[in-house]
Formats: structure tokens, C-alpha cells, sequence
């Protein structure tokens, strides 16, 4: 019987059918593969587009960074005097050009203060500009005429070395440069292994009629030729960004030029195009030469109130990619001689006075990247007190919660104040999310005051009444200390309406360069409209110490919250006052503010941060410039640990999702914005952009996202961070001193690193031996 | 002008809230929230510009640079690029301008091929159909150049011979579209009967969707005035040429139009050349492209101010945002936005003519679900849309279209009371109308009944009451009391004043002769018609009520009817003094108020009937306003015969000059106001002078 079978079965196989049958089967299926995978091929190649994977690879996040095997020295020191070693560091000076050379010991590796003359060709450039590369400053000034700005150097400018005077580890030089009369003393030495540059204010000459406008210090320090050595260089722009060399990008305008503290709005008069300004909170910058092997970071000492950070990528002037330090010393603006834009062009008169120090610390190995250079600043920052010590630990991380008390909307006879919070519902509030088990909370009150949020700039001290008056405040503040969590009102010292008690705009209120009074009117279309001024720095002090007094009484003692972005000059004969001596006077209005909640600041400058214990508004981004290929989390990593601050308004963002992931990656707290009536009712007033802030929307959102936080970033709270790495595009691992590791995976593909899995758009701590 | 004029409150808005960065405020964190250098804008439903969140955000830049070290023979980047397409792949087409092709991008933005090179000149514009067809529209060669998918070149439309096209007519194609038939959609410069329809042989098939010429008052006024010879001497009104194009899945074709006229910069036109976007807010009048995604949003660039538009398929305006880049080369900034594209995902693509690049900008978690909630709204699916719409509102409580949507969705499953809020929050007059003439339907079905027994009840009453009055006289103190009453002076001066509804003429007569009615009793009415007014302000049932409450300063209201009134009253007693009129100032004052009667007695009735009525019934509301104004006109003319005793030709000519002379003494104002200012400027300047220079 089987055998029968087999033998019909080998017949069957024997005929023509079956094999025409099976060549045409075999042929389909062979087509079928091929379509398969024609089709696989297309399919594969959209999945590898990704859905919005653009983002991950664009420069609102940080790129992977390519190991580098060795890094080849462009320098020699022949024909060069050792002037001093400190540390691991070696100055050397070629005293006749002014030129000036670093060994670091441990690596090995020279900078120079001028660039190789091999990576550049001179034919391409004019004597001016192969005079600037050279230079260790280049100096901007105007002639009497007030008409152009003109910029010289040491040798453009017929410089000649006066004297030189050996100091400690270093040399003094003054400096003269006849082409246009104006000397200067060039202090350079080493100290505790860093390199200080100085300029002393006693050193500024101006015999002729040219009149210093700005002086920039080492501007070609480092410089990297082109992508000739991988690097990038560090800007604190926003939180901190990158921009790495490369020899072939498009063409760029100008260089960057971050304002340190921001604008001087007083000098640079408003325009409200320019106002997506850089936003420059530190003092420091740097530059890589490889990843992982050298390094130097540069943090501006004396005269930083009036400097800017310069850097240069490849292309804008020379093939250099460069970055510097420009102390400013004048202002050139604009007098408006009649209202109808009649005027003349003209410069300050009196120099900006003062000392001008930077200082260079040079990083290698591990640390030779932005990571190490924000160890390195906040070593810098706790050498000096400049940042308070590790915060505690013990507590539960905290919810940062700004309650919206009360707004104003225009109405038929006078504005309608809308109640959005009273006293006794921010109470239920902050009671809900206490019982669904948040411990910890900073409560921030926003529009407390008469008139609600748009009024602050009048009513400094009034309650509302209808939020319940001074009495419903005063238990509010007792209720919040009950539950042993910290209370904020929301004080400001920056705008006061020409009503406001005590305040005369013409002696308090800031005056322009061109003397103009500073004054702001808004306007919508909705008939809001209001006017304000900005208060000197020092009666703004003087207000706030008394303003404290009659808050005490009423409420006993509370916190205060308060904005730290703002820094102006003051150009009112009866109380000038400089960019420095404003923010003595800001600083000694914050001590006034401070009780035993410390002191919550909103987007505060580097100055504030050791009278900080809370900061909302930390920049989590940064301007976005074509040229910045990164965006770091530099100033998160310097704070961490030592100073709790908070995400971006989670509730107001358009991306909440992508939001608390990015806060999670940088350690920032959760931060709402809280009402307990509906948002549109806002819709008419200036705070319309709350567009959805209402409790009862958001609590079940506020509970989820602050147990995440909690189960992610109270394994690290009080630790700092120590390292920062991008394992995949999208996939950013950041160590902390604790040892324990957060993992954040941005896309939409899970991602698997060393065992552990990380789910699309989510985030683990690893703890225990991260790395 | 309307565009214009809606655009001038858009920038000053925007400077506005730009300001408020720099104080203090939590705005600064609004925009630094996403991280982008600009704020994203939403025009409601009462025509006013409001903040949203952030819809797009920058990702990436295509400009053939990080591409070019592979492929280092041929340089892939653009120079003065015109035009860019997507097609069904997400293939990038760009009409490099400046370097004559084509250049193909992958959704990378690695250059894959270029195309044309050495055929063509200056293209400025490019279209993909679904077989891969590469349309070219090249206004150097005054040609269209179709390729095959792989850039073979494959035909050449000329200029058509078409005695229809005309000799004279230029052939200059900046834009191409391609319906599924093959058709060919021409936007050629300074065509100004529209679009040149060109079939697949490039025959031509006639012109679509041309601009009409606007007139202008100015206009209207000269035709009705000069001869023939005179007009003919003015310069030619001609019609805005149409200067981009687009066609959506439907195959609808989409124009944008570049004028500061009243044309409305983007229309949508069916097969049968009707222009389905009537209601369509012209934001901008500097629009360089259009695109339409799948859902049949429309997207625009405004190369002017840098702006990007973006409309649902109603015209509706969803997202408004961007900004120029005044050198600073940041991100989400544009210099000359030349070009807009939308791929399958939904990212958007902005070329940049003057910067060379595109910028690629990913939508939102908040503009994704906007998106989504509107594509299901437009297909009429409102109740699947409701839920959607619910989440939109949690993320912005002020976004009108979600209240429309939750509206549609309630009116559909006969929520009618639900409806009417929403509708009203959606301020959807329409809707709230049909809402409410549901509800007040509902509302005399079931209470008529007891409504005609209780009027019956109480005409009962009334009707014993009177009996019993007759007999037993109790109200006979009460009627006393009354005629004492009117007897005073001042309430008989009062009273005088209703006389004119009835015996006009009369009236008059005992106002001017007999002195009858005083100042104080004017002022009387003149309050009670501004307390009628505002509360005609605060109580018109919302679909008559064109007032919004919070907009309204009781100055305003002041002003508009003391005024006039003033000024009318002043210039009718100078005029007559000189005019032999014999009316002395108080008769004038006196009669114009009694003029008024009519508009005062109505007002406050009018308000309240407005609350029981529906847009159905608007005739009566509007005719009964009508009524109360044209009664009020025509007293007035009839107190200017009796107080000044006029003849008609006389009370004519007095009412012209009081116009005149109230029309002169308005625009003298206006000149001293004006030059007040110059002096005040002039004395500034020669302070300022002195004080700087001296």
C-alpha cells in the first residue's frame, strides 16, 4: 500500500504538469519575496524617518558625542619666556608680539593666544584683521564725531609695549597704542592652576579724541580652524548650548554676542523685534578641543555687569572658530531731539568705571567637555559662596504651586476684578493634593494683591478683599505653615504705576541714556490698557524694607517670590546708577525679602543664586540660533542639589508630555499654574495666556506627573550631577554624585541599555552603580 | 481695508505683549515653556486676535550643507529658491530658482536628484502629481516643463495659440497646479482674468477663478459724477493678478492673491469656479504660498512680515505665529518665506528664499489634537468630535472653535440647553438662535395652557375690579392723587413731551407759544434715554446685542448721545438766528428732545422683547428699531417748520446748513487738536536741542 503511494507519487513528480506547475509556483513565489522586499525596502526607509524624529537630531537637544582617539598638538614653545607654573599649569609669553602660550602638564597640550599661522592663509586676510588675530585684545572705539564705530589692535593700532613689570607667576603690561592715543595696562599670571587676565582701571588712558567703546580680551584664545579639531564651543545661552565646529554650513550673518544678566534695556532702547533676546544668566563660557582630552572653561570676574561673551563660529569673519570676552566701556545710542524721529547719533559721556578681570581653567581628560565645565564652575561658584551648600536631602521633593489669586478686566464703569482663587478655596486646594499625597509643596501666590496680577504694579501691600482680606491671607499663611509647607507671595520691585503709594516717577523711576523717563504702556485691544515705570534699584530697597513692615504686622512673618531677569542702569542725575551698583542694591532688597522660607526667585541672574533656595523659571531651553548644534542642561547640572528649581509651567505648555520627560532629564521639579475658576475667564484681561489652569482640570495630572517626578528624582535629590551622556539620539543618561543614574528615553522606540529597558517616552533611574 | 485694518491690531498686539517680557509677569514663561521665539495667535470668533499655545516648533533645517561632504561633486544647496512641494512619499521637490533645476530632497533632507538642469531657467514653480510627474512652471522661459519621475524631460507647454488666450496676452507661469484630470492651473504674472487652464495637449481651456476689480467709494462716486471723456482719463481699476495657486485631494483649487485691496487673499474654488471661503479673515496682504494638508487645512506664508497662516477648511483662522529674522539667524525666524509645505505627518516645511533653507516645523501635542478634533468636525462627525473638543478646552478654555464643535455635538443629540451656553461661549449667533427657538418651542408647548388660563383669570379680575370701581368709587383718591400730580409744573412739563406722538403739530405749538415743557423736563429724558441706552447695552437678548459689555467705557456711551445732540441743538439756534427762525435756543432744545420721543419710548420695550426672540423673528425687532428712528426723523423735521415757522423749502435748506456747520466745526476741531500737537512738538524739539547740544 505505501509503496504503491510512493510510486504514484514519483510518477506524478515525472510529468511535464507538475513541472511547469512547480516553475510557476517557484517563479510567483520568488516574485512574491521580491515584492516583499522591494516593499520592506520603502516601508523600512519611512520607519527610519521616524515620526517627528527630526527633534531628537535638531539642536534642541543634545547630540551624541563622537570618541575622538588622540588630539595633536598645533603648538611649540620656541622662542617663548616661561613667565610661571601654578598647578599643572605653565605661562608662556613672546613679550615683543604679545602673544601667550599654556601647557597643561597633565595632557600636555598648548593653547595659544594667537592662532597657528599654518591654519590660516595670511594672503586671504588685511593687515587689520591679521593684526586681530594676533592680538590678545581688540579695541572698539569712536572718534569725536560720534559717527562710526572703528576697531583696532595691537599692531593695527601702532601698539607698543611701554613696560613690563615681573609679577607673581605673570607679567604686567602697559600698553600704548599711538594710532589713536589710548593706553591701557595688560596684567596676565597664573593662580591656583587657572590663568587671570586683568586690565585695572587705573591703567585706561584716552589722550586724544578717541573714546573707548569696548574692549575685547584674548579674542582668538583656543581657536579651532575650521572642523580641522573636533570640539564645540560652550555658550551660556538659555540653560547652556553648542556649537560645534564644522567647516560646511551655511552662511552666517555675525557672531554670537550673549549680553551677560541680559540687556541693559536703559542703554538699548526697547525694540520690541530684538526682544526674543539672548537670555545669559552666568558669566561663563568655554571652549573643547576634543571631547574627552582638553578643555577651557572662561569665567568673567571683574566689570561682568557690562560684558558680553563673544563667539565666533568658523566662516563669519575668519576660518576660526573663536570665543571671547567684550567688556563694555561706552554706549553709542540714539538722541531723539524732537518727537518725530529727528535726532542725532552720540556716545556716553562717562566711561563705564572699573576694574576688568577674566579667568581661564583648563580641563582635560573626563572633564574635558561642558559637563566638566559645570563641575567646574560650581566648584568655582561654592569656593567663592556664591551658591549655597547641598540643600536637604531628607524631604520629599517638592511641587512648585503658584496660585492665581486675582485679575483685573475692564469694565463700564471702572475694571472688574475677577476672583480666580480665593483664600479660602487655594486652602481646598493645596488640602486636595496634601491628601492625594504630596508632602512636599512651594506655594507661590500670584495676584494676592488689590486689583489681582495686572495690579501688582500699583498695590504693593493691599489684600484683596474679595480673596478674603488680610485676615484670609494671614490664616492662609498659617494653614500652609501648618502643614509644615512654604508659603510665597509674589512681590514686584520692578514696575510701579504712577499711583502707586510713594512713588515718584520723576525722582524714582528709571531714567534712559537719553534721558528719557523708562516708561511702558500696554495696551489690548480688549480696552485694557495700563502704564507703568521702572523703579530704581535702591529705592525699589528702600520701598520693599518698609513695604515689609506693614505686610508683617498685618500677616506676620512670610515668604516672598520675586523676579531676578531684570537689571537696568539707572541714568537719572539725582541717583545714577551702574549695572553693578544696581545689583548691590537688588541683592540688599532681596536680603529685606528673605525669611525663614528663604526666598523664591524667578529666572534669577548667577548673582542671586546663593540668596535663593527656590528658582522657577530656569531656562530649560535656548534661543534656538542656527548655529548652535546642542542645547544643555548647563546650568541645571551647576545648580542640582544645591538649589531646588522647577520645570516650566507644566499645565501652560503645548508639549506637556515632552515637558516633564525634559524636566526629568534635568532635574528640575514639577511646576503648575493654578486657578480654581475656569480659565476663560481670564480671556480679557492681561493674563489671558493662562489658558488652562483650572483645579479641577488638572488635579488628577498635578498627582501622576509629581509621583513620577518623585519616583524618579527623589533618588537624587540633594545629590549633584556629575556627568551627562547622550547614549542614542533621543536617549540621554545623566549621572549624580549619589551614584545613581536617570535615564530618559524622548522617542518612540523603546531603548535598551545594559539590561535595562527604557520605554518610549519615559524615564528610569538606575541606582547604585549607573556607570 | 478690513484685512488691513485687522492686521494693524495684530501687530500692535503683538509689540504689546512683547512688551510685558520685560516686566514682570509670568508671560516670559509662557514663551519660554516651548522654547520658541515666537507666540501663536488665534483669531475667535469676535474677530480678535488671542494667545494659544504654542502650535509648531522648530526641529530642523534643510539646506543641502550637512549632505554636501558626501556627495561633495555636486553641490546640493539652493540659492533664491521660489517654490517647494511634497508628495505622496514625502519627497521634497524645490524650485531652486537661482540655480535653474529642481532639486529633490529625501525627508532627511539628503539631496537625492536634481532635475531640469540645463533645460530650465528660472523655475518658480513646482507640482508633483500622483504617477510622480514633476510639473516646472519657469518664468524665464515663459514655459511649463513636465518631467517623468526619474527627470526625463517629457513636454513643454508654450504659450497657447488660442485665439480665446489672446495675442497680446502674456504667457509669464510663476505657479502650476495639476488636477487628477491633467489639467494644468496657471498663475502667470499680471494675468488678471485669474488662472490659465491649460488641458493635458496644453490646449487652452479658458480662465478660472479671476480677481474682481474693486471699487472704491472714491470710485463709485467719480462714475456717477465725471462724463465718459473724464473717466476715461483716470487710470484703469485692473484686477489683482493671482499670484500662487494650489489644489487639494478633492481636487479643489486653492488661490492666494497679493493686495491691499478688499479681495480676499485666499479663496477655495470648486470645478464650477464658486469661491467656497466667504468668510475667510484676510490676515495678510503679502501671501507668497499655499499648501493644503489631507484634512484640507490651509497653510500660508506672508513673506512680509514672516508670518505663518494657518485656516481649517471653513476659512476659520486656527494658528497664526512666526516673525522676521532681523539677522540674529534664529529658528523659527524668517527672512523671506517664499514657500510652504505640509508632509504626510503633518510637519510643516518653510522655505526660505533669502536664508536658502527650509526649516521644518513639528506640530504640538495641543496643535495635533486640534487637528484631529477639527478633522472629524468637518466631517460632520460632532459628536465624535466632542470628546476631543473636551480635551482641547482643558488645555485652553478660550479656544472658540472647541465650543463650537461641543455645540454641534450637543444641538445634534437635542442638549439644547448645553448648546445655547456653548454656542454663546462660541459667541455663534446662529446656533444659539436655533438652540434657543428649540428651548422656547419646548417652553410654550408646555406652559401655554396655564399662560391663556392665567391671562384669562386676569382680565376677569380686571373686569370686576372695574364694575366695583363704578359703583363703590375706591379709586377714586388714588385718581386724584394723580391728577394733583400732573398738575405740578414739572411733571405737566414732563408729561408735555408725549403730546408729541399724538398731535405733533400741537405740540409744538404749546412748547414755543404756550412755554410748555421746560429744560429740566429735556434733561429728564435726556437721562432717562441714557439710562434706556445702557441698559439696552446690558439687557439685549445676546442675539441682538452687538455690544459687548467689556468693551463699552460709559465715556463713549456718553459722548455718542450728548454730543451730537449738543451740537445739533447748537447749530440749529445759530443757524435759525441768522435764518430768521424764531425758535430761541431753550424751543430748539426742548422740540429736538421731544423729537426724540419715539426712540426713547421704544427702547426699553425693544430690549426686552429681544430676549424672547430668535433670529427668525428679526424683522420685527429690526423693523420696530427702524420704525422708532424713522418716527424720531421725521418729529425732527417737523420741529424745525413749527419752532423756527418755516415753509418746507425752508426747513430744508435751515436742516442742510445745520449739518454743514456741524460737519465745520468737527473737522476745525479736528485741525486744532492736530496742530496743538505740532506746536507742542516744535517746542519740544527746540528744548531738546538746547538742552543736548548747547
Amino acid at each position: 500500500m505505501a509503496d504503491k503511494t510512493v510510486q504514484k507519487t514519483k510518477n506524478i513528480l515525472k510529468t511535464k504538469t507538475f513541472r511547469t506547475l512547480t516553475a510557476i509556483v517557484l517563479t510567483i513565489a520568488l516574485l512574491a519575496v521580491y515584492a516583499a522586499f522591494a516593499e520592506g525596502d520603502g516601508k523600512h526607509d519611512s520607519i527610519s524617518l521616524g515620526a517627528g524624529e527630526y527633534l531628537y537630531k535638531s539642536n534642541r537637544y543634545t547630540q551624541p558625542e563622537n570618541a575622538l582617539a588622540s588630539l595633536k598638538n598645533r603648538f611649540d614653545l620656541n622662542g617663548f619666556e616661561r613667565l610661571g607654573k601654578s598647578g599643572d599649569i605653565e605661562l608662556y609669553a613672546d613679550s615683543k608680539n604679545l602673544v601667550f602660550r599654556i601647557k597643561d602638564l597633565k595632557s600636555g597640550y598648548i593653547w595659544s593666544s594667537a592662532p597657528s599661522k599654518n591654519d590660516y592663509n595670511s594672503n586671504e586676510y588685511n593687515s587689520e584683521w591679521l593684526s586681530r588675530l594676533n592680538s590678545p585684545f581688540v579695541l572698539n572705539y569712536v572718534e569725536q564725531d560720534a559717527v562710526l564705530q572703528k576697531e583696532t589692535s595691537f599692531t593695527s593700532g601702532m601698539g607698543r609695549v611701554t613696560s613690563v613689570e615681573r609679577i607673581d607667576n605673570g607679567a604686567k603690561y602697559s600698553i600704548y597704542l599711538d594710532a589713536v592715543k589710548i593706553g591701557l595696562e595688560f596684567e596676565i599670571r597664573l593662580e591656583d592652576g587657572e590663568l587671570v587676565v586683568r586690565m585695572p582701571e587705573s591703567g585706561f588712558k584716552e589722550d586724544g579724541t578717541a573714546k573707548i567703546l569696548s574692549i575685547q580680551v584674548l579674542p582668538y584664545f583656543g581657536a579651532a580652524p575650521g572642523a580641522k579639531i573636533p570640539g564645540y564651543i560652550f555658550v551660556p545661552d538659555g540653560c547652556g548650548a553648542l556649537m560645534r565646529f564644522s567647516d560646511d554650513h551655511p552662511f552666517y550673518d555675525e557672531a554670537y554676542t550673549g549680553s551677560i544678566y541680559d540687556l541693559d534695556y536703559s542703554v538699548k532702547l526697547w525694540d520690541a523685534d530684538e526682544d526674543y533676546s539672548n537670555h545669559v544668566l552666568m558669566p561663563v563660557f568655554g571652549m573643547v578641543h576634543g571631547a574627552g582630552h582638553n578643555a577651557w572653561m572662561c569665567v568673567v570676574e571683574d566689570g561682568k555687569f557690562d560684558a558680553e561673551i563673544v563667539a565666533v563660529p568658523s566662516g563669519v569673519n575668519t576660518v576660526f572658530n573663536a570665543a571671547g570676552t567684550r567688556f563694555i566701556f561706552r554706549s553709542m545710542y540714539f538722541q531723539p531731539t524732537s518727537k518725530t524721529m529727528g535726532g542725532i547719533n552720540t556716545y556716553q559721556k562717562e566711561r563705564i568705571k572699573g576694574d576688568r578681570q577674566v579667568r581661564y581653567v583648563f580641563l582635560n581628560g573626563e572633564n574635558a567637555n561642558y559637563s566638566g565645565m559645570a563641575k567646574a564652575y560650581r566648584k568655582y561658584l561654592l569656593d567663592r559662596d556664591m551658591l549655597p551648600a547641598i540643600s536637604d536631602e531628607d524631604k520629599e521633593i517638592p511641587l512648585h504651586l503658584a496660585l492665581v489669586g486675582a485679575e483685573q478686566e475692564p469694565g463700564l464703569l471702572w475694571p472688574n476684578t475677577i476672583v480666580m482663587t480665593d483664600f479660602d478655596n487655594g486652602r481646598k486646594i493645596v488640602g486636595s493634593l496634601k491628601d492625594s499625597g504630596i508632602e512636599n509643596m512651594v506655594v507661590e501666590y500670584l495676584g494676592w494683591n488689590r486689583g489681582g496680577v495686572s495690579r501688582a504694579d500699583r498695590y504693593k501691600t493691599d489684600v484683596e478683599k474679595r480673596l478674603g482680606g488680610a485676615k484670609g491671607l494671614k490664616e492662609f499663611n498659617e494653614y500652609i505653615k501648618s502643614l509644615g509647607l512654604k508659603l510665597f507671595l509674589d512681590r514686584d520691585y520692578t514696575s510701579y504705576a504712577s499711583s502707586a503709594r510713594g512713588f515718584q516717577p520723576r525722582t524714582d523711576a528709571i531714567r534712559l541714556i537719553n534721558n528719557d523717563v523708562f516708561k511702558i504702556k500696554q495696551q489690548s485691544k480688549h480696552g485694557n490698557q495700563r502704564e507703568f515705570y521702572f523703579i530704581n534699584s535702591s529705592r525699589a530697597a528702600e520701598m520693599a524694607l518698609q513695604d515689609n513692615k506693614r505686610l508683617n504686622k498685618v500677616l506676620g512673618s512670610f515668604g516672598s517670590s520675586m523676579y531676578g531677569d531684570l537689571l537696568l542702569s539707572d541714568f537719572n542725575e539725582r541717583n545714577t546708577m551702574t549695572r553693578e551698583e544696581s545689583s548691590k542694591a537688588r541683592l540688599k532688597l532681596v536680603e529685606g525679602l528673605m525669611d525663614e522660607n528663604g526666598l523664591l526667585l524667578k529666572e534669577p541672574h548667577e548673582y542671586y543664586w546663593k540668596y535663593a533656595t527656590d528658582i522657577v523659571g530656569l531656562p530649560m531651553y535656548n534661543a534656538q540660533l542656527v548655529y548652535f548644534t546642542d542645547t544643555v542642561p548647563f546650568a541645571q547640572m551647576v545648580l542640582h542639589g544645591h538649589i531646588d528649581y522647577y520645570s516650566d509651567t507644566i499645565n501652560l505648555s503645548a508639549n506637556s508630555k515632552e515637558l516633564v520627560l525634559r524636566s526629568l532629564e534635568y532635574g528640575a521639579y514639577p511646576s503648575f499654574l493654578i486657578t480654581d475658576q475656569p480659565s476663560w475667564k481670564l480671556q480679557y484681561t492681561f493674563s489671558s495666556y493662562m489658558s488652562s489652569s483650572e483645579f479641577n482640570v488638572w488635579k488628577d495630572e498635578i498627582t501622576r506627573i509629581y509621583k513620577q517626578a518623585s519616583n524618579i528624582l527623589g533618588k537624587v535629590r540633594g545629590a549633584e550631577i556629575v556627568d551627562r551622556e547622550v547614549l542614542s539620539s533621543g536617549v540621554v543618561k545623566v549621572d549624580y554624585s549619589n551614584n545613581a543614574s536617570v535615564i530618559v528615553n524622548y522617542t518612540k522606540i523603546p531603548f535598551k541599555s545594559n539590561g535595562a529597558t527604557i520605554p518610549p517616552e519615559d524615564c528610569i533611574v538606575v541606582e547604585g552603580g549607573g556607570q | 481695508m478690513f484685512c488691513n485694518l485687522k492686521y494693524k491690531t495684530l501687530c500692535s498686539l503683538v509689540i504689546v505683549s512683547l512688551m510685558l517680557l520685560c516686566s514682570a509677569g509670568y508671560d516670559t514663561n509662557v514663551f519660554a515653556a516651548d522654547g520658541v521665539p515666537y507666540s501663536t495667535w488665534f483669531l475667535n470668533s469676535k474677530g480678535q486676535i488671542m494667545r494659544t499655545q504654542t502650535a509648531y516648533i522648530p526641529s530642523m533645517i534643510i539646506d543641502g550643507f550637512s549632505t554636501a561632504a558626501e556627495d561633495s561633486e555636486k553641490s546640493t544647496t539652493m540659492s533664491n529658491p521660489e517654490d517647494i512641494f511634497i508628495d505622496e512619499k514625502d519627497y521634497i521637490y524645490v524650485a531652486d530658482t537661482g540655480k535653474s533645476r529642481i532639486i529633490v530632497y529625501d525627508a532627511n533632507g539628503n539631496c537625492i536628484k536634481t532635475i531640469g538642469e540645463g533645460v530650465l531657467a528660472s523655475p518658480s514653480g513646482v507640482f508633483v502629481d500622483e504617477a510622480g510627474h514633476v510639473y516646472v512652471a519657469d518664468r524665464g522661459k515663459d514655459k511649463i516643463f513636465l518631467f517623468s519621475s526619474e527627470g526625463e524631460l517629457k513636454q513643454e507647454y508654450g504659450k497657447p495659440d488660442s485665439i480665446l488666450f489672446g495675442k497680446e496676452s502674456a504667457f509669464k507661469p510663476l505657479k502650476v497646479a495639476v488636477d487628477k484630470m491633467g489639467s494644468m492651473y496657471i498663475a502667470s504674472a499680471g494675468s488678471i482674468n485669474g488662472l490659465i487652464q491649460l488641458d493635458r495637449d496644453g490646449k487652452f481651456m479658458g480662465y478660472f477663478g479671476g480677481n474682481k476689480s474693486s471699487v472704491d467709494i472714491l470710485r463709485r462716486i467719480q462714475r456717477l459724477l465725471f462724463t465718459d471723456e473724464q473717466l476715461s482719463r483716470l487710470s484703469r481699476v485692473i484686477p489683482t493678478s493671482i499670484s500662487n495657486v494650489a489644489i487639494d485631494h478633492e481636487g479643489l483649487i486653492y488661490t492666494a492673491t497679493q493686495t491691499k485691496n478688499t479681495v480676499q487673499p485666499i479663496k477655495k474654488f470648486n470645478v464650477a469656479g464658486t469661491n467656497l471661503l466667504k468668510d475667510l479673515m484676510g490676515i495678510s496682504d503679502s501671501i507668497s504660498d499655499i499648501t493644503i494638508d489631507r484634512t484640507g487645512n490651509i497653510y500660508a506664508v506672508d513673506y512680509k512680515e514672516s508670518l505663518v497662516i494657518e485656516y481649517n477648511r471653513d476659512g476659520a483662522l486656527v494658528f497664526l505665529f512666526g516673525g522676521t529674522d532681523i539677522g540674529r539667524q534664529q529658528m523659527g525666524r524668517f527672512k523671506a518665506p517664499s514657500g510652504v509645505a505640509v508632509d504626510s505627518k503633518g510637519h510643516l516645511y518653510i522655505l526660505d528664499k533669502e536664508r536658502n533653507n527650509i526649516q521644518v516645523l513639528v506640530a504640538t501635542e495641543f496643535a495635533n489634537m486640534v487637528h484631529k478634533a477639527t478633522a472629524l468636525y468637518m466631517d460632520g462627525k460632532y459628536v465624535e468630535s466632542k470628546e476631543l473638543w473636551e480635551q482641547v478646552l482643558t488645555r485652553n478654555g478660550m479656544f472658540d472653535l472647541a465650543h463650537l464643535g461641543i455645540g454641534m455635538a450637543e444641538y445634534k443629540q437635542q442638549n439644547y440647553e448645553k448648546a445655547l451656553d456653548e454656542f454663546r461661549l462660541a459667541n455663534n449667533k446662529r446656533g444659539y438662535s436655533d438652540s434657543y427657538w428649540e428651548i422656547r418651542r419646548k417652553w410654550i408647548m408646555e406652559n401655554l395652557p396655564a399662560v391663556f388660563i392665567s391671562l384669562i383669570v386676569f382680565a376677569l379680575i380686571v373686569s370686576l375690579l372695574k364694575q366695583f370701581d363704578r359703583i363703590y368709587k375706591f379709586s377714586a383718591p388714588v385718581r386724584n392723587a394723580a391728577d394733583r400730580l400732573k398738575r405740578r409744573r414739572f411733571v405737566a412739563d414732563i408729561l408735555q413731551f408725549t403730546r408729541v406722538l399724538r398731535h405733533p403739530i400741537d405740540c409744538y405749538y404749546e412748547i414755543k407759544r404756550e412755554k410748555k415743557g421746560s429744560i429740566p423736563a429735556a434733561l429728564f429724558w435726556i437721562l432717562l434715554l441714557i439710562i434706556f441706552t445702557i441698559n439696552k447695552i446690558y439687557n439685549t437678548g445676546y442675539i441682538f446685542n452687538s455690544y459687548d459689555v467689556r468693551f463699552v467705557q460709559l465715556g463713549q456711551v456718553l459722548l455718542t448721545i450728548i454730543a451730537p445732540l449738543t451740537l445739533w441743538v447748537a447749530c440749529n439756534y445759530l443757524v435759525s438766528t441768522i435764518n430768521d427762525g424764531e425758535g430761541s435756543l431753550r424751543d430748539v432744545l426742548v422740540g429736538s428732545t421731544s423729537a426724540l420721543m419715539p426712540v426713547i419710548l421704544f427702547m426699553l420695550p425693544l430690549t426686552i422683547l429681544s430676549n424672547g426672540l430668535t433670529l427668525m423673528e428679526k424683522v420685527i425687532y429690526y423693523f420696530l428699531s427702524n420704525l422708532s428712528v424713522a418716527w424720531s426723523a421725521l418729529l425732527m423735521f417737523i420741529m424745525v417748520k413749527e419752532v423756527h415757522d418755516y415753509e418746507i423749502g425752508g426747513t430744508i435748506k435751515n436742516i442742510l446748513l445745520t449739518i454743514f456747520l456741524m460737519a465745520c466745526i468737527i473737522i476745525i476741531g479736528i485741525i486744532l487738536f492736530g496742530l496743538s500737537n505740532q506746536l507742542w512738538d516744535f517746542v519740544y524739539s527746540l528744548y531738546q536741542e538746547v538742552r543736548i547740544r548747547g
